[in-house]
């Protein structure tokens, strides 16, 4: 019995004046409730942690598999061209470098933006017992785990050897995350099923664009007296994110809401 | 066991797709007939739970369907009208990844996939690419996917659609079999596909139930209303336009054997004919384009 039925049976039963009640009904009633129990089908059912596990063969195996690739390339670019003086990549880029790769970070879950409309699932999908709204929040959360231990590596790797701060190295990083997670957020709520992956990986790369065209013509926004407006936006786009997950997930509970997919 | 639809209504911008439907769902098979754009999907959709109705409720067992939730969809089976894949997904891990879904357990999982696999004549296939099998093959794995939790309630939506007649056939066993107290409810436009194992139908017609009954109440009210008759081949073409013509065979001597639904003899020399439920749905069906097939 879920909650919504639980609530409104007890308002009933508070609702009600008080009854007279016969043993002979009780009984009766005790001996019905019995037998029902009894012919009920057994049906064993998993918990959710392990529905978590079963999904990592069907979506963390792929994004993984991706993430992987973006973390050896982590360990190159922040691990040995970066604080390697003999590479063009000087450590003073690092701001911006950081910015392009959390975008990266955030593609990686690009390919399982409206997958299921786009290959027909949706209806199978949300008719089952899980649900559209918790299998999409356990896809971001697998994509998410991978992402979160990118982000970890490339904090971790680009702190050394740099006179940056972990502060500021962690909102150089999040900050173009967050902004990458909410507008691919915001186009799967609101474009259309076909084009959601074309549009995300659009506005991905016009953001490293825009990211790369602040650094040359702005430097001021990526110097020290920026950090406190970055930390400030981060918290900003937490919300948003936070608004845009609930957003879809409301989205996702209905077939005509989420007719152009998700 | 009881699924109740009480004044079911769906209504978008310009179109009512499903209006004011009612209808009680008991075990056993129910086929929904209609013709294309009739509101069967939706109307299934809408006991599917997936789509919210404009206007009233789904009960199962007196409790509605939104207030049950995910108990609900646990005892529930659905085949949608368009069978949906992931590219790289094989039968055994389609039906691996629709088992968690629906919450079954590993040993479950691998026990049911066993079985249906068997039933469904698809243990050959069972490694090979989705993609790669023919219509009829990835129906029957929809089909699978439906039955994989065991379900009180299976609403197949055009399940035979590029079924092979000897697959038709098997589906109607397995289905025949399988509902033994459970509630199963199939849409076509295919009469023949439900004629023969419904226990009851329920004919749609711009988004409202027309009519309900076993094939032997519904088909009695056509009677007097079939016929039969000979005509020279030549003034076929003259008749088609007169009677609403259900079957034509050829005959020696460059005649052909016609039959009709009409309310009086329209052809020389007609005789009533036992009526069948593919006349009632050409009868209701007026004036649209209906689908017949052979009996298999």
């Amino acid at each position: 019995m879920n909650r919504k039925m639980r609530s409104k049976l007890q308002a009933a039963l508070k609702d009600q004046p008080a009854l007279q009640i016969s043993k002979e009904h009780l009984t009766q009633t005790m001996q019905a409730a019995r037998m029902a129990y009894q012919n009920r089908r057994q049906r064993e059912r998993i918990q959710y942690s392990a529905f978590l596990l079963r999904q990592v063969r069907f979506i963390g195996a792929t994004v993984w598999l991706l993430q992987g690739l973006l973390l050896l390339c982590a360990f190159w670019l922040f691990g040995f061209a970066i604080t390697d003086t003999v590479s063009d990549l000087a450590p003073r880029h690092l701001p911006v470098l950081l910015g392009c790769f959390a975008v990266f970070i955030a593609m990686t879950g690009i390919p399982f933006i409206g997958r299921s409309a786009q290959y027909r699932m949706l209806e199978v999908e949300m008719a089952t017992r899980i649900s559209i709204p918790k299998l999409l929040l356990t896809r971001i959360l697998l994509i998410g785990i991978g992402n979160v231990l990118l982000l970890t590596v490339s904090l971790l790797l680009a702190r050394t050897g740099t006179e940056f701060g972990t502060g500021n190295i962690a909102i150089y990083l999040l900050l173009p995350y967050l902004i990458a997670c909410c507008g691919c957020l915001f186009i799967q709520i609101y474009a259309h099923g076909r084009h959601q992956g074309f549009a995300c990986t659009t506005y991905c790369f016009f953001l490293i664009l825009l990211l790369f065209i602040l650094y040359k013509t702005a430097p001021v926004v990526y110097k020290q007296a920026s950090v406190g407006v970055w930390g400030a936006l981060c918290a900003l786009c937490a919300v948003i994110l936070a608004a845009g997950l609930y957003r879809l997930l409301h989205k996702a509970a209905s077939l005509d809401l989420c007719a152009n997919g998700i | 066991m009881e699924l109740a639809i009480h004044g079911l209504t769906k209504r978008y911008k310009d179109k009512t797709a499903v209006n004011n439907v009612s209808l009680t769902l008991t075990p056993g098979v129910w086929s929904l007939l209609g013709a294309n754009g009739a509101g069967k999907t939706t109307l299934m959709r809408m006991v599917a739970g997936i789509l919210t109705p404009t206007s009233g409720k789904v009960q199962y067992d007196g409790i509605e369907i939104k207030m049950l939730g995910e108990a609900y969809r646990d005892v529930f089976g659905y085949l949608p009208q368009t069978f949906g894949f992931y590219p790289e997904f094989t039968v055994a891990d389609y039906l691996q990844y629709m088992a968690s879904l629906k919450g079954l357990s590993k040993r479950e999982t691998n026990q049911k996939i066993d079985e249906l696999l068997h039933k469904l004549t698809l243990a050959d296939v069972r490694n090979k690419h989705i993609r790669k099998l023919s219509g009829g093959m990835q129906r029957r794995v929809g089909i699978a996917q439906a039955l994989l939790n065991d379900p009180d309630i299976l609403i197949l939506d055009e399940p035979t659609s590029g079924l092979d007649p000897g697959e038709r056939i098997r589906f109607r066993n397995i289905l025949s079999e399988f509902a033994q107290q459970r509630i199963v409810l199939i849409s076509t436009h295919i009469v023949s596909d439900v004629e023969y194992i419904a226990n009851r139908n329920a004919i749609m017609k711009d988004g409202q139930i027309i009519a309900v009954g076993t094939t032997d109440e519904l088909v009695k009210m056509m009677g007097g209303k079939v016929w039969q008759g000979t005509i020279p081949a030549e003034q076929l073409h003259h008749y088609e336009r007169t009677v609403r013509v259900v079957t034509v065979r050829n005959e020696e001597g460059g005649r052909v054997s016609v039959r009709y639904v009409s309310e009086s003899p329209g052809l020389p020399d007609s005789q009533t004919a036992s009526p069948r439920l593919e006349d009632l749905y050409l009868w209701l069906f007026r004036g649209e384009e209906a689908v017949k097939e052979d009996a298999i």
